[in-house]
């Protein structure tokens, strides 16, 4: 039973990975009936390689198509495809190689708690250190975005108000809806950012002549480039270590921090970012362990099923952390990771003997069909076509312009201002 | 096996939902992946199984649950008091829509101290229910947040449910709600605040309350969470009760 678990959440974690819009919450959400019946080491068997894996392929499409696989990806869409394009190659077992290392440092450290004192994380939750780790993001977003300074700050403002429409669960108000029903709802992320980013860049693709042999070339050169890349690969993991700790924005937090370390254009930039997703993945499940806290989507799905059939999660997970087997799966998760990163890009390198405006046709089928899947599964379709067609003349507009600061300030700006409130209260 | 047959008959049961066209509507006026979404989905496995064709609608947000409500014609619909004290949200409970309670909490004041110190973290939809009490409240999502705040020494005190306070080992209680021994907390007119999760019907068949009270999965929610639902007599009496404690979330 075991096995098969730790086996579809490989096959799940493909998934989440590789559709664009699908990440680990929704895969979760589309098998939840299944899991309601499943113990709290069979859920953590599941959601480990589901988590691990979906990050390890997130930057395949990323890096070939410039479409987002999951939400960190947006580095390697946007720093990492140009380089990609331009010959670098290796950089899909730098990252996967670099996720790896990020992969087995975590493992350590999970492996370790017991032996760590509680009283030592508590810093790491207090909502100082988060307002701190988000003021530094946008820090960084400014000083090393493509566009000058002062579009930058415009667009983050712009994503801060976008991002704060509809119902703040976390202050109980209401912002720019106007007295409409969905926008309450808020600006769902997913046609907001096909709109504004994913839809514009799949109709500017061109033609490449990467082939298999190049991704093979690549893989086995990578080895011997290993050297020189480990110091960036630890970096990235230590980085995504601490900010992994941030509740919802953490790994999106480490991934910009750590690509700030670096210029857009220096391929260290994506393999350090690439690291540090995978390590704040699963510092993330610290608080969880030791706390019963659980501070991702993911986490929150896991927690309020497990909670169900349990009569006091902390002592199970602190029972389950005395055990070998979460470093063990980790580290599965991370081999499974690796290894199965090579003949998908492989498998990706052949899309290309396409003709392009069938590739691209291809790849827009994949995009808008996640799109209305998630629109009629949230009862919302129609909601989702509108927000998709609002976007798309300002993704347009916005084309040659860097728009990741948009799109982080978009996703962090619910959290940023209930912070800041609860920091002058 | 059993992990599998459940898994067959989850795909069944959405490939069902989506195609009937007649399948009867249960809302759940929150996000995915929350509270009320888990107990809607044990409540439409369990009535599939006992042979009812029902269609989960999961709102987003209780705006869109009340909206959605209004507009179909035969629907579960399950909610709080808390989430129906929202004037947006406000579903009025009437002796005809009322069908079921599933579950009442108690609330629970915990502490660093024998005080509440100066900065107490409450739900932010909730900050009514305390505001009398001579404390800084600090708005959070949810009360697992308030727990994770507690636990990081961000508040000195926080208003939560007992199971979630159940979670934390060291703290004291101040109060309990649904204790007799109310403490310092005696001249306090919240003193006795619960939270139901009922269910309301639109046009519903009787078979299928019945079916919703005989829900094994629920009732042992129920009993190891300590939230043994409050049912009186008559429901008459039970719509006064939910009304009147959703007066005091207001």
């Amino acid at each position: 039973m075991e096995v098969t678990l730790f086996f579809s959440g490989i096959l799940l974690g493909v998934f989440a990975g590789l559709m664009p819009g699908i990440g680990v919450f929704t895969t979760l959400i589309l098998i939840y009936p299944l899991l309601l019946d499943l113990t709290i080491s069979q859920l953590l068997i599941l959601y480990i390689p589901l988590l691990s894996i979906s990050q390890y392929l997130g930057s395949v499409p990323a890096l070939y198509f410039k479409i987002p696989g999951e939400s960190t990806s947006f580095i390697a869409t946007e720093y990492g495809y140009p380089l990609f394009h331009k010959g670098h190659y290796d950089l899909i077992p730098l990252t996967a190689i670099g996720s790896f290392v990020a992969t087995l440092i975590s493992a350590f450290i999970i492996a370790c708690l017991p032996f760590i004192l509680e009283n030592f994380f508590y810093g790491l939750l207090s909502t100082k250190f988060m307002f701190f780790l988000i003021l530094l993001t946008g820090a960084c977003l400014v000083g090393t975005s493509k566009n000058s300074w002062l579009l930058t700050i415009g667009l983050m403002i712009l994503g801060l108000i976008l991002g704060n429409i509809g119902f703040n669960a976390s202050n109980g108000r209401f912002f720019g809806t106007f007295g409409i029903d969905w926008l309450s709802y808020g600006i769902p992320i997913f046609p907001f950012i096909v709109g504004l980013y994913v839809i514009p860049n799949v109709l500017d693709i061109n033609p490449s002549s990467i082939t298999s042999k190049h991704i093979d070339s690549a893989y086995s050169s990578s080895v011997l480039k290993l050297k020189k890349y480990f110091s960036k690969m630890l970096s990235g993991s230590f980085i995504g270590v601490v900010t992994g700790f941030i509740p919802i924005v953490g790994k999106i937090i480490g991934v910009s921090v750590s690509r700030a370390l670096y210029k857009s254009s220096d391929k260290n930039s994506v393999v350090v970012a690439e690291s540090s997703n995978n390590s704040a993945i699963f510092t993330a499940l610290i608080p969880l362990f030791l706390f019963g806290l659980p501070i991702t989507m993911g986490e929150i799905l896991i927690f309020n099923i497990a909670e169900t059939n349990y009569y006091n999660l902390t002592t199970e997970f602190k029972n389950l952390l005395q055990t070998p087997l979460l470093p063990i799966v980790i580290v599965l998760s991370g081999i499974a990771g690796l290894i199965l990163s090579w003949p998908l890009a492989r498998y990706c390198s052949m899309v290309f003997r396409m003709p392009i405006t069938w590739l691209k046709t291809f790849l827009l089928s994949i995009v808008l069909g996640s799109l209305f899947y998630l629109g009629i599964e949230n009862n919302m379709l129609w909601y989702y076509v509108l927000i998709l067609i609002f976007f798309i003349p300002i993704g347009y507009l916005l084309r040659k312009n860097d728009v990741i600061p948009l799109i982080f300030s978009f996703i962090f700006a619910k959290i940023s201002i209930t912070i800041f409130e609860r920091i002058i209260i | 096996m059993k992990t599998i047959k459940n898994f067959v008959l989850a795909v069944l049961v959405a490939i069902i939902s989506i195609t009937s066209a007649n399948a009867l509507d249960l809302i759940a006026p929150s996000s995915i992946g929350g509270t009320t979404h888990k107990f809607s989905i044990i409540i439409q496995r369990d009535l599939q199984n006992k042979g009812f064709d029902v269609n989960l609608i999961v709102a987003g947000n209780c705006v869109l649950g009340k909206k959605i409500w209004k507009d179909t014609e035969e629907a579960i619909f399950i909610t709080t008091e808390a989430s129906n004290a929202v004037p947006e949200c406000t579903v009025e409970i009437t002796e005809d829509n009322y069908a079921l309670n599933l579950f009442t909490a108690g609330w629970v004041i915990v502490s660093h101290t024998n005080s509440l110190g100066e900065r107490m973290g409450v739900v932010s939809y909730m900050k009514q229910t305390v505001k009398d009490l001579d404390v800084k409240l600090v708005p959070y999502k949810n009360t697992t947040e308030i727990k994770a705040a507690f636990i990081a020494g961000e508040i000195d005190s926080g208003f939560l449910t007992h199971g979630r306070a159940s979670e934390i080992e060291e703290k004291i209680v101040l109060i309990n709600t649904m204790s007799s021994n109310k403490g310092a907390f005696s001249q306090w007119k919240n003193n006795n605040l619960t939270l139901n999760y009922y269910v309301l019907g639109k046009n519903l068949d009787s078979k299928i309350i019945d079916a919703m009270k005989n829900n094994k999965k629920i009732n042992d929610i129920a009993t190891k969470k300590q939230m043994i639902p409050v049912e009186l007599e008559s429901t008459v009496e039970q719509v006064k009760y939910l009304l009147t404690n959703q007066e005091a979330w207001q």
